[in-house]
């Protein structure tokens, strides 16, 4: 095969998977179709806390839940973040079952850009970043239970490492399998714009929600605005 | 007698913890009947040389004096224990984290909070947040420079008056949202 017959596969194969990502991109928020559950049944549920101020905000999301529907839970968090592990263990000890501590699981992953760290470093831990997540989060529970994807539900509020837990859960999304939504909530410190990390994943989530009415832009359409969350 | 408490969060802002340390905003604390200062640094590293006396930090990052003037001023680097360091205090000054301004104006009993945004970030989106949440007089903001101007607005009590009650969470908002996202 020449090089060009590798060259033109190549790229046919990248437009159809371009075409397959537009494909499986959440519609416009409100018009999702939504499976009914049984008001009694579980949801298994990730929560990802970013470190300092992100976990601070998601502890209170996450205090606001039914411990009982959502579960099992997984925490996922960076490692050596001392602060993210505490917060799961106070909210575990106050809202938590004691008797079933197996409803709850850690997941730890590199860090994939430390603050201001230049572009070739960010390349490299991002890489390790996925590769790691890859094996948790998309290649572990497929080979485990091929139906159902990690969790039913992915909670995430930057930063830079939801963009790669966003990017795993969608592998399932373009293989047409059964897969995890998302929900990202932008930070309460967000007045008039957008994080970075906000701004990567807004298209692919199902729902992104912002607390301040001009975060987004005007011309948004995406963003949903109700207020503070936190 | 009261108590002021100094936060920078999981940051570092130098500049800030240093001009608190400085003798000129020690000073004028104890003008206002402060007696004790607690200063979480953060990050940062602390020039024990600012202070007259030598002040010396333990493993941990902990150490405290007292001033000439009879005050106690404590550092510490970080504290799992934040919200109870806001109800001990009687005053709070803090860098413009979401984290930090929630918990203190989030506590059963609120103290005054003066927010002094860190300007050498190079997205200063969290001045955006200081400045939204003076105008709505729920806080004061202060750039580092202008400290010896505003705490003694800060710290006189006929001010403390003007300061309005930060809304309560609501727990149903994004427990709904999620609710409804996933079909209950």
């Amino acid at each position: 095969m020449s090089f060009f017959h590798l060259l033109t596969t190549l790229l046919a194969l990248l437009i159809s998977l371009l075409v397959r990502i537009y494909a499986v991109l959440p519609t416009k928020n409100g018009q999702q179709k939504v499976t009914k559950r049984n008001p009694k049944s579980t949801c298994s549920i990730a929560i990802f806390l970013g470190s300092g101020g992100h976990t601070s905000e998601m502890k209170s999301l996450v205090s606001t839940l039914s411990f009982e529907r959502y579960q099992p839970r997984k925490y996922i968090y960076c490692h050596n973040d001392g602060i993210s592990l505490r917060c799961i263990a106070s909210l575990e000890s106050e809202k938590g079952d004691i008797m079933n501590e197996s409803n709850y699981t850690l997941l730890a992953l590199p860090r994939a850009r430390k603050v201001a760290e230049p572009l070739l470093s960010t390349f490299i831990s991002a890489s390790k970043t996925i590769f790691v997540t890859f094996w948790y989060i998309f290649l572990l529970p497929l080979i485990k239970n091929p139906k159902e994807p990690f969790v039913d539900v992915l909670l995430i509020n930057g930063p830079g490492t939801c963009v790669v837990l966003v990017l795993v859960s969608y592998i399932r999304r373009i293989l047409g399998l059964k897969y995890t939504k998302i929900i990202y909530a932008e930070s309460f410190a967000r007045v008039k714009s957008l994080s970075l990390s906000g701004k990567l994943v807004k298209p692919f989530v199902d729902k992104f929600l912002v607390q301040w009415p001009e975060a987004a832009g005007v011309n948004d359409t995406k963003a949903e605005c109700i207020g503070w969350l936190v | 007698m009261s108590t002021i408490l100094v936060t920078v969060g999981s940051t570092l802002f130098p500049t800030l913890t240093d001009k608190i340390l400085s003798n000129e905003i020690l000073l004028l604390f104890s003008e206002y009947d402060i007696h004790k200062v607690i200063i979480q640094y953060g990050k940062a590293e602390i020039k024990t040389s600012s202070l007259n006396s030598n002040i010396s930090l333990d493993s941990e990052g902990k150490g405290s004096i007292v001033t000439k003037e009879g005050m106690i001023v404590e550092l510490i680097r970080f504290t799992d224990k934040f919200d109870i360091l806001v109800d001990q205090s009687d005053y709070v000054i803090s860098h413009a984290g979401s984290g930090s301004i929630l918990t203190t104006l989030r506590r059963t009993k609120p103290k005054p909070l003066l927010v002094v945004p860190n300007e050498t970030l190079m997205d200063n989106h969290q001045a955006e947040l200081a400045d939204e949440l003076s105008e709505k007089n729920y806080l004061m903001v202060s750039k580092v420079e202008d400290l010896h101007q505003i705490l003694p607005k800060f710290l006189d009590s006929k001010n403390q008056s003007m300061i309005k009650p930060f809304p309560k969470m609501d727990p149903t908002k994004f427990s709904g949202i999620l609710d409804e996202l996933m079909g209950f």
